[in-house]
């Protein structure tokens, strides 16, 4: 913590103005008072509120830094910094700073790994524990943050995390096991936009007509989507890609050299998913040596319900 | 460092490529029967079995989890009252456990494709 002197503080000195000075120019018609005026915030902390830190992130590493000035009544006015590192499985990190009587001028946050929106996401708020368990007394902030950006208290917002641009990046999951389709889930706490999934799929020796075809389910046994079939025979491999800017159409025969295998099926335009929502294929005649694998996926994510 | 699922055998690294956490879920089934063709490959002489998978893993983290100061809770309902919730030390992280999973060693994995693979899963 750092201090610094209060110009305004009882009992500073007062120099009179030159009785003999005269004014050449228009009176103005503000004037300001310099002395047992109101503190430049409308922020009273009170002895029992806490400033609580609510963080949540997808990001590894992620650790959120606040900075605050607080104004004691005393006429001093102290700096603080408090750290919350914040786990990357997009839960609800909380941490609470107690603070002195006084009013807050100011809140600003950092991130540490979080580069772009819907990566990090910070609110901040006045609590009081009389209250109850997580009932804020005074709304001061919520935001993504990022290394650069840093949302704050005057002058930022108080946002939804599904609000504005998400963070849209590529992904891939491990290969399922041979013989098995693969899924994609929806992580808790995560809204995301399905743009885009492709995938490798060889096929064994086996004799038989392999029929994939792309599924979105609601996670508890309802399918809300499914794909156009395509078929692909043994002893081969092709690319299967599922495109929202493919739109609805149907199978699409790839030109030489990819052949037939290869399918590109369309995936419904802005289809947004929440969790447990799945992403899925089900191939029917799947053959015991069978590969789904490279299975990446573009999304546009945002946090939810943090 | 990479783990097998001991659900459905799935093999998988719980950090993503790109820094993010991947949580396994459990695929609904598993072809137990694969289907049988003809010499001809287009026709079906007996259709294939699948079979759920009696005991899915899935490691997405429960919706009602939270770290207060670093510290895993659930936040539940409070029986005494129910338009309140409360807190408790939370005993699992992840939707379900499944059988579990554990530490993969190379080749544990059951029998590869028709084609070659990366010598490891997510490569």
């Amino acid at each position: 913590m750092a201090t610094q002197p209060n110009p305004f503080a009882p009992g500073a000195l007062y120099t009179p103005p030159n009785s003999n000075a005269a004014i050449l120019t228009a009176k103005p018609g503000v004037r300001f008072l310099s002395q047992a005026v109101q503190p430049p915030s409308q922020v009273y902390v009170a002895l029992n509120d806490v400033l609580r830190i609510v963080a949540a992130s997808s990001q590894a590493n992620e650790v959120l830094t606040v900075n605050y000035r607080l104004l004691l009544p005393s006429g001093t006015i102290v700096a603080g910094q408090s750290s919350l590192q914040v786990s990357s499985d997009r839960a609800i990190n909380i941490h609470d700073e107690p603070l002195a009587e006084g009013f807050l001028l100011s809140v600003s946050c950092k991130a540490a790994a979080a580069t772009t929106r819907g990566q990090t996401f910070a609110r901040i708020f006045l609590t009081n524990p009389a209250l109850g368990q997580g009932q804020p007394s005074n709304m001061l902030m919520a935001d993504y943050v990022t290394t650069a950006m840093a949302p704050a208290h005057p002058g930022g917002r108080v946002l939804a995390p599904t609000e504005g641009p998400g963070w849209v990046h590529f992904g891939q999951i491990p290969n399922p096991t041979p013989g098995s389709d693969f899924i994609i889930q929806v992580a808790n706490n995560a809204r995301v936009r399905a743009l885009g999934v492709g995938a490798f799929f060889s096929t064994s020796a086996v004799v038989a007509n392999r029929v994939p075809q792309l599924k979105i389910g609601d996670g508890i046994g309802k399918t809300i989507f499914q794909s156009p079939t395509g078929v692909q025979i043994g002893a081969n491999s092709g690319n299967t890609f599922f495109s929202a800017s493919a739109g609805f159409g149907g199978a699409c025969v790839l030109p030489p050299p990819f052949g037939i295998e290869n399918g590109l099926w369309g995936f419904p335009n802005d289809c947004l998913l929440l969790p447990p929502a799945q992403i899925y294929t089900l191939t029917i005649n799947l053959q015991a040596g069978d590969q789904w694998n490279a299975v990446d996926f573009l999304i546009e994510e945002w946090l939810d319900n943090v | 460092m990479t783990y097998i699922c001991l659900s459905c055998k799935a093999v998988y690294d719980p950090i993503q490529r790109d820094g993010t956490t991947h949580g396994h879920v459990c695929p609904p089934d598993r072809v137990t029967t694969p289907a049988t063709f003809d010499a001809t490959g287009t026709t079906l002489v007996t259709p294939e079995v699948r079979t759920p998978i009696a005991n899915p893993r899935n490691e997405n983290v429960r919706p009602d989890l939270m770290y207060i100061e670093g510290k895993p809770y659930l936040v539940t309902r409070d029986p005494n009252d129910s338009t309140r919730r409360i807190e408790k030390p939370a005993d699992t992280f992840i939707i379900a456990e499944g059988l579990g999973r554990a530490l993969y060693v190379e080749g544990q994995a059951t029998p590869g494709p028709a084609l070659p693979l990366p010598t490891k899963p997510g490569t």
